[in-house]
């Protein structure tokens, strides 16, 4: 994307602290026993839209992008936060400012000729019932905007729009492809002549071939009428494609927001990181450094203490008195994960874990001392010797405590010497430039330790 | 080895050539072709073919629609002074006594021969179609017509409202059904249309319970968020997208029912309940022949008089479920069947 929208002005759309936590259970006794957990779908998201832009959102399966695309428009109710929107008033030329979250249904019912959404599954989101006429023809109807034979002009323009043939409004939704059903679904979207349409992954479903058709659609009428798309997806290489402004979204949460050339170039949040090295690459001779993320997306119900990414961090940032290499760390960071939540030391190293499967030596407490933790070092990736005198003591130390059995104090000892800043600080949105924000202690200036060298970075 | 990216690039993707192949592919012959092709025809459409392949549906089909017929061209029907339909296909008044001898067995003049009044039993037969057919007919389409709305609303709602109107459901459910509409014809007395009140106020239910089930499934689809997202109203969202695609195991339930509501008719006239004791309907005629069940003195037995109107009854139920079952086959649904017998 070359020079992009202008952001000078006010965003288009703003969400504040943008929350929305489901129940778990609705059921009555666990409810009045108070047992019922939170699942932090989306938790305090602060995002701006500006006029004719496109803002990608990216992150992993259950990141909560569709949850955050939702109860931005209020399709479901955010359950904290606030989004305000900047209604361009035509005649005056003024702009009025709206709070979504407030707004009464009549109110948010004439909202919706402003802000659209189109959905994932073109196969669900069409109403097999009605013919792709009425379907585009609904949003006139219900907002009352054109009546009679210009309704079906409307309707036939619109669908020309999208680039489907205007006879066939009277087919019904089975007789089209995928990608033909996307398209009614823009159009649709297009009728009430939005500002703003939320597009939640609405390629992921279609082959490639139609996903380049529907992105260049897409694109087109962007072009055409001006439109923001807030565009939710988990590839990236479409997202780049497509946006001017790309926010990074992991567990809930925003880790990184930027243009697309600074989510694309140092310096990264790790988690970008991660993500920008797993895009394939065509050249059977390219050796990039891929960066495997360990373990799994932690679940929303309980999200890490601190930074949410620092179970998997690839760039965890060690106590500022200890003077360990980065992976060394990471390897004891993953030891002290599976020591909390395990609740006997026979079951800390499994099968799964080592290559050598002789009987036996998975159980460290009916090993000896040195042997236990060799394995537990080879295990986890610690080295023999991590560079710290404090620090190796302290992996001693809690394999021997291993050995005895005592995962809860193995587990103490470590965390008196290990304990990560991260886990202890929530990052808070730094800004690296203007238009860039990284939620990182990393390029935190109040936050301890090493930080890469930011600002002229290239 | 590099570990640089983009050394390798793919060509051949320009938006103009993907544009213009897209704008032919609507018109191709694809299209065309979907039309003559059976399996993505229109539901309703295919339910039709299907039914037409059915012989025993034909048939039942067939014996319902005279039926109909005779019920709407058995008498003249007047509606207020004015005749709305002059036509009378019975022979006789069926209320008319002494058109022949008591107890007349079946001849020429009276096809299925006199009752113990001498009334023409081949008329009071006919006409009593209006009656039990009718019946049948009017309560399903009131029953099933609140029932869907109420489970309609109750299922689109959800949470609470949800929960305090299925309770109501379960409190009918409590009841027998024929129980119930036995007392309710008992408190209100009898006629036509405490009758019908009676048979569709315990009927809904069953309706309301099958539809909710299907509203709870159907409501999961992203059309239903899609018209929201429109600014579509709740009553919009739930008559025009949710109701039409939950409908299908109400309309096999709705079929299979007439027949029940008709024996359920029959059966409280069997008891003396529902008409008075002269109306011709069947299963009142059975009630005021039921002493001629047994062989009368010396080795008479009137037959006819019960053989006909009963014969009848079962025609009728027997049609109607074999109409109901193709239906239910056509649209190859699972209907939850959770009524016993009657109402």
């Amino acid at each position: 994307m070359s020079t992009g929208p202008d952001r000078s002005g006010d965003p288009l759309l703003r969400t504040e602290g943008l929350q929305k936590y489901y129940e778990t259970s609705s059921g009555f006794i666990e409810s009045f026993l108070n047992r019922a957990d939170q699942v932090k779908a989306v938790d305090g998201v602060d995002l701006e839209v500006y006029p004719g832009e496109t803002l990608g959102v990216v992150g992993e399966s259950g990141c909560g992008k569709t949850t955050l695309g939702r109860s931005m428009l209020r399709l479901i109710e955010p359950t904290g936060g606030s989004v305000t929107y900047h209604k361009r008033n035509e005649e005056t030329g003024e702009n009025e400012t709206i709070e979504i979250t407030d707004l009464s249904g009549s109110e948010l019912r004439d909202l919706r000729t402003d802000v659209q959404y189109i959905f994932q599954d073109p196969f669900s989101s069409l109403n097999p019932r009605l013919t792709v006429g009425d379907i585009v023809g609904e949003p006139l109807d219900i907002h009352g905007i054109l009546e009679g034979e210009e309704r079906e002009r409307r309707i036939y323009e619109l669908l020309e729009t999208v680039g489907l043939n205007p006879s066939h409004a009277n087919r019904y939704p089975h007789e089209f492809s995928g990608g033909q059903r996307q398209r009614i679904g823009i159009a649709r979207a297009l009728a009430v002549d939005p500002e703003l349409i939320v597009c939640d992954e609405p390629v992921s479903a279609l082959d490639v071939s139609v996903q380049a058709q529907i992105l260049n659609l897409l694109e087109d009428l962007q072009e055409e009428f001006d439109l923001a798309y807030v565009f939710i997806a988990h590839d990236l290489s479409v997202v780049e494609h497509i946006s001017d402004r790309i926010a990074v979204m992991y567990l809930g949460e925003l880790a990184e927001v930027g243009t697309t050339e600074e989510i694309f170039a140092e310096p990264y949040h790790p988690y970008t990181e991660a993500l920008l090295s797993a895009i394939p690459e065509p050249d059977p001779l390219w050796e990039g450094n891929q960066i495997f993320l360990r373990g799994e997306v932690p679940s929303p119900m309980n999200p890490p203490s601190g930074c949410r990414f620092h179970t998997r961090c690839p760039r965890v940032i060690p106590p500022t008195d200890l003077d360990v290499d980065q992976p060394a760390f990471r390897g004891v960071m993953d030891l002290r994960l599976r020591l909390s939540g395990l609740e006997a030391a026979d079951g800390l190293v499994t099968t799964a874990d080592t290559d050598t499967d002789a009987g036996g030596v998975e159980d460290v407490t009916a090993m000896d001392v040195e042997s236990a933790e060799a394995l537990v070092r080879n295990t986890f990736d610690i080295p023999e010797w991590i560079g710290d005198g404090e620090a190796d003591d302290a992996v001693s130390d809690a394999v021997r405590l291993l050995v005895d059995g005592e995962v809860d104090a193995a587990n103490d000892r470590l965390e008196a010497v290990f304990e990560s800043p991260c886990e202890t600080r929530h990052p808070s949105s730094n800004h690296i430039r203007n238009t860039h924000e990284i939620a990182c202690l990393r390029y935190d200036a109040d936050a301890p330790g090493d930080r890469p060298a930011v600002g002229d970075a290239k | 080895m590099s570990t640089e990216r983009g050394r390798i690039r793919v060509s051949g993707f320009e938006t103009e050539r993907i544009a213009d192949h897209d704008a032919a592919e609507p018109t191709g012959d694809d299209a065309e072709e979907a039309e003559d092709d059976p399996e993505v025809q229109n539901r309703w459409v295919r339910v039709i073919h299907q039914l037409k392949r059915d012989r025993l549906a034909l048939t039942g089909m067939a014996v319902v629609v005279v039926m109909l017929f005779v019920a709407v061209f058995s008498r003249p029907i007047v509606v207020g002074d004015v005749t709305v339909q002059p036509l009378s296909l019975t022979p006789y008044d069926p209320a008319q006594t002494g058109v022949g001898d008591r107890y007349d067995s079946p001849s020429l003049t009276h096809p299925m021969g006199t009752d113990r009044l001498g009334r023409d039993t081949f008329s009071r037969v006919v006409a009593g179609s209006r009656y039990s057919v009718t019946i049948g007919f009017v309560v399903t389409a009131l029953a099933a017509s609140f029932g869907v709305i109420y489970g309609g609303v109750s299922g689109y709602f959800g949470g609470t409202t949800d929960g305090v109107m299925m309770r109501l459901v379960d409190v009918i459910f409590a009841f027998p059904a024929l129980v119930l509409a036995m007392i309710l014809v008992s408190l209100f007395g009898g006629g036509f249309i405490p009758l019908v009140g009676a048979f569709a106020l315990v009927g809904w239910a069953s309706y309301a319970r099958i539809i909710r089930g299907e509203i709870l499934k159907v409501k999961q689809n992203e059309y239903v968020m899609a018209a929201k997202a429109l600014g579509a109203r709740d009553k919009s969202v739930l008559f025009r997208h949710i109701i039409p695609n939950a409908i299908a195991p109400v309309v096999v339930q709705a079929t299979l029912s007439i027949g029940t509501v008709v024996i359920g008719v029959a059966a409280l006239g069997f008891l003396g309940l529902g008409f008075d004791p002269g109306t011709p309907e069947w299963g009142t005629m059975l009630d005021a022949e039921r002493d001629t069940l047994i062989t009368g003195a010396g080795g008479t037995w009137f037959w006819w008089t019960t053989v006909f109107p009963g014969m009848m009854i079962f025609l009728f139920v027997m049609s109607i479920n074999m109409v109901g079952d193709a239906v239910n086959d056509a649209l190859d649904v699972q209907v939850d069947d959770v009524r016993g017998g009657g109402g």
